[in-house]
């Protein structure tokens, strides 16, 4: 069977529609995951050990069930308990809730590689809690943090393709939408495979490059 | 690392989470009040949300990134009757029923047949089509020349569609009388799926709705070929959740509407390539709602 590119050319437009629709969704979810997995880590360092214990169950329950199972579940299931959410939210919201547990993990790990010497130093010479964070901890999570988070937004990104299955149109139910009229399978999907491979490329160049630029904080 | 936290006190901390449920409040969208007709949700929505899994053909498909067919043409006049705007939500077929029961969709249309099983759980409309279920096979197969051929061989069907049913009742015929029955039942998440895998070889034969395998065997006539039908033909409507059942009625004014027009004997033309005989009355089973 020959590759026959016609067909992907012929349709690129629709696949590079979808494309783009999954790096928004994406990008979207990475700052929810962002923002769910500071805040974990918060309540995490925040010395309340009952919740605590709720973020580490959290944690354990999104690490133990499947993606597809929780975007499901938030899609169908949240209405009946009357939290409706349209699709693109639903997706955003299952995404970033899943990658902020994944967040909150990298970030304890990173926290959890610094020395405690360098706090109660801190702390000894008076400065704030505020201060402590600005100046001697976020500066040195982040450089720690940076790869496994880039590796983490890579898997996100991949995940979105979930989405499909919540009425979604993103680059696999693209693919899927052309490949049901073109009965073409192997060039649409090899095409979407190059697009997915190229975004998460980009992602992890963009890491790297940061990386560099980071190398002064570095431990 | 506590120490560097140690200034949170709970009551800060009530703030914020109290805040994350505001926020969480905010993004969810009111529409799980039951007890407001639905006519008067979607007027004040201002479209009508429609489940599909467009993949179909005539019925439902996309082309050219959109979703077309006989159902969204009628959908088209039906809004316009209504005074609402269309929005048509693509989800996998057996993702449908589920998307229905949680009020993502106000309505389904795809295909769905009137079966008394389906009808004492949902709210059918006025029937739009009547179909029957066949099976199409590889052009030149042949291995199987009838029916009764598809003793031990692979038949592809659409999970959870009325296909499924259909297949296993032939299935237990072809047992009863003395064959093997069907090799093996394969359950697809499409039917786009069904036909590259009978395509590929992965399968001898697939089962859909009459029309459907049709159409497709028209657009590909190298490459499929019909085979038989089985089963009943059953008549072809779209379902609401059964508390709809006024708003229902208001779906079966506009279609009575689109018959006596003649809109709908227009679109079957348009679609099928002929025009249906259809009950607006008795094509309910017993026990419906």
């Amino acid at each position: 069977m020959a590759f026959e590119l016609h067909y992907v050319t012929e349709n690129l437009p629709l696949l590079l529609e979808g494309a783009f629709r999954t790096l928004t969704v994406s990008l979207m979810s990475i700052m929810v995951g962002l923002i769910v997995g500071v805040v974990l880590t918060f309540i995490r360092q925040s010395g309340l050990p009952e919740l605590s214990s709720v973020v580490a169950l959290y944690v354990s329950f999104i690490r133990g069930t499947p993606g597809l199972i929780q975007v499901l579940i938030v899609y169908y299931a949240l209405p009946t308990i009357g939290l409706n959410l349209a699709p693109l939210p639903a997706g955003i919201v299952a995404l970033g809730m899943n990658s902020g547990a994944y967040v909150s993990e990298i970030l304890r790990g990173g926290l959890a590689a610094l020395p405690l010497g360098q706090i109660e130093a801190a702390r000894s010479m008076g400065m704030s809690t505020f201060l402590i964070w600005r100046r001697i901890l976020l500066p040195q999570v982040l450089v720690i943090v940076l790869p496994p988070l880039t590796g983490e937004f890579i898997s996100l990104l991949k995940a979105s393709s979930l989405l499909s299955v919540i009425t979604i149109v993103e680059l696999t139910r693209s693919a899927q939408r052309i490949v049901a009229i073109t009965y073409q399978p192997i060039e649409l999907y090899v095409a979407a495979a190059m697009l997915y491979f190229a975004m998460c490329f980009t992602l992890a160049s963009i890491s790297r490059k940061l990386e560099k630029l980071t190398a002064a904080y570095r431990l | 690392m506590n120490q560097a936290f140690g200034r949170l006190s709970r009551r800060n901390f009530l703030y914020f989470a109290g805040g994350m449920l505001g926020t969480s409040l905010f993004l969810a969208n009111c529409s799980t009040n039951t007890s407001r007709p639905l006519m008067d949700e979607v007027s004040d929505r201002g479209k009508l949300i429609v489940g599909t899994d467009a993949g179909y053909e005539p019925f439902t498909f996309i082309e050219d990134g959109q979703i077309v067919g006989y159902d969204p043409d009628i959908l088209a006049l039906v809004v316009n009757e209504l005074g609402v705007q269309l929005e048509m939500q693509e989800l996998p077929f057996e993702g449908l029923l589920p998307a229905l029961m949680s009020q993502k969709v106000d309505l389904v249309a795809a295909g769905f047949k009137i079966t008394p099983e389906r009808a004492q759980k949902f709210a059918f409309t006025l029937p739009v089509a009547v179909d029957g279920t066949a099976l199409m096979k590889r052009k030149g197969d042949e291995r199987i020349e009838t029916l009764e051929d598809l003793s031990g061989k692979v038949v592809g069907v659409l999970i959870d569609s009325n296909s499924a049913t259909a297949i296993a009742e032939f299935d237990a015929e072809l047992k009863a009388s003395g064959q093997d029955g069907i090799g093996q039942i394969k359950e697809f998440k499409s039917n786009a799926e069904e036909y590259l895998a009978l395509s590929n070889g992965q399968i001898d034969a697939v089962t859909a709705g009459q029309i459907n395998l049709a159409e497709v065997i028209s657009k590909r006539p190298d490459e499929y070929e019909l085979l038989g039908s089985i089963g009943e033909r059953n008549f072809v409507g779209w379902m609401v959740r059964p508390e709809n059942k006024a708003f229902r009625d208001v779906l079966n004014q506009a279609l009575q509407k689109l018959f006596e027009s003649g809109d709908l004997a227009r679109l079957q033309e348009k679609w099928f390539g002929f025009t249906m005989d259809l009950p607006t009355t008795g094509y309910l089973p017993a026990g419906a709602h």
